[in-house]
């Protein structure tokens, strides 16, 4: 089963837990600069929202790479940059149209979410279930199953 | 135990900043943030100077586990002699300046002397210099973080400042972070503004790690969370409402919560 990353930013505080895992699982250390997975804080409103890769089928970031160094992982369909042959043109950062693929200066490269090889280290983090890591096929599972219960889950008049 | 081992030392009189090592042992024995800070203090200040003077210190201080994912991991205190009683004085504060200071590379910073002009302090990583604040200086905490963001083109500074209380050194005035985390408490926006210093501008992207054993480490952390998942429901205070005089004020509409209020258990 394909599973994809599941983001519900009402359930999201910002405490950057998945930020700091993310960092962690990819370079041993807590530095949330390093995070593939960001969390914007919009005061304004007082709402978190995390956002990251969403791992198009028709990923515009592969078809850009002028050295095919983005591939499609066969196990969990993530588009995952080979760094050892990524150039560090860039070229994929503008064709990707939600920017989450980003420049690394530190080691020339650009770094993406990768889904941590099938067990995404933002969602098994996240204290409140803001994301989750769930069946591709049914992304829309949880908002059926709200308006599900808003149709059907009343207590029936006899 | 992750720190970074340096501590920064600014002196505002003569504008200079030092990189020193951290005081491991006070470290060990004082365990960080709120004790370590305060024997830094204690160590390096006189008893009997005024603390709105150039001669008191002011200490933001990190503990040992701010910046990773540990709970509480999301700290920092500020440490000065305050002026409201003329004792130790500590604030402490949440949000996301502390950890991005630490992630900088940094424990603490200790502030000595006064500014001759209003200043403020920016660190990026390794890269941390004295600025000029006098387009800053009269602006609230909003504003300060705004423009600073703006002045340097980075949206992903964090930022530690005092508004104008504690540039007016209202003895009560708060240290503020991320727009609305605030040291409140005993007045340390008022030494800071004593000292001209308007705020601390940080980006920090090295990371927290030094951690002696990583997975041992995040093992505890992950049973910890879960150990709280299971507690959320025991009756805490909001359940048997002895919040103090709180009850009275929302059956009197002081609070905004529409709800009418729970009875006792």
């Amino acid at each position: 089963m394909q599973k994809v990353l599941h983001i519900n930013a009402d359930k999201c505080t910002g405490c950057l837990q998945c930020e700091m895992a993310c960092s962690f699982e990819n370079y041993g250390t807590f530095a949330t600069a390093k995070s593939r997975i960001k969390v914007f804080d919009f005061h304004h409103t007082g709402k978190k929202v995390p956002y990251t890769c969403t791992q198009c089928d028709e990923a515009w970031c592969l078809h850009a790479c002028p050295v095919e160094a983005i591939a499609v992982d066969k196990l969990t369909g993530a588009k995952v940059v080979n760094e050892t042959t990524c150039v560090g043109c860039k070229v994929c950062t503008i064709a990707c149209p939600f920017g989450t693929l980003n420049y690394v200066a530190d080691t020339g490269k650009v770094q993406k979410c990768d889904l941590c090889g099938g067990d995404p280290a933002c969602a098994i983090a996240c204290p409140t279930g803001a994301i989750t890591f769930i069946d591709a096929n049914w992304n829309g599972l949880g908002r059926m199953a709200q308006w599900a219960d808003k149709l059907g889950n009343q207590p029936t008049a006899v | 135990m992750s720190w970074a081992g340096k501590i920064l030392r600014v002196n505002l009189t003569a504008g200079t900043v030092k990189s020193e090592p951290l005081n491991r042992e006070w470290a060990q024995a004082y365990l960080g943030s709120r004790g370590l800070g305060t024997k830094y203090l204690v160590e390096e200040v006189d008893a009997t100077v005024d603390p709105l003077s150039p001669e008191n210190k002011i200490i933001w201080a990190t503990g040992p586990l701010t910046g990773t994912m540990a709970s509480t991991g999301g700290r920092y205190t500020v440490i000065t002699k305050g002026p409201l009683t003329g004792a130790i004085a500590c604030g402490n504060s949440g949000g996301y300046w502390d950890a991005e200071f630490k992630m900088a590379g940094w424990d603490m910073v200790i502030f000595e002397g006064k500014s001759e002009k209003p200043v403020y302090l920016y660190v990026n990583d390794d890269v941390v210099e004295l600025r000029d604040a006098a387009h800053l200086w009269g602006k609230s905490v909003w504003e300060t973080e705004a423009m600073i963001k703006k002045g340097l083109q980075d949206p992903l500074i964090r930022v530690s400042s005092i508004g104008t209380a504690g540039e007016n050194g209202v003895l009560f005035a708060a240290v503020v972070n991320d727009l609305h985390r605030a040291a409140g408490r005993s007045g340390v926006g008022a030494v800071m503004g004593s000292k001209n210093l308007k705020a601390i501008a940080v980006r920090g992207t090295k990371g927290v790690g030094n951690i002696r054993d990583p997975k041992a480490f995040m093992k505890v952390i992950a049973e910890k969370k879960n150990s709280r998942r299971q507690r959320r429901h025991r009756p805490g205070p909001a359940d048997l409402r002895h919040a103090g005089a709180d009850e009275r004020h929302q059956r009197g509409g002081g609070h905004p919560d529409p709800q009418p209020p729970r009875q006792p258990v």
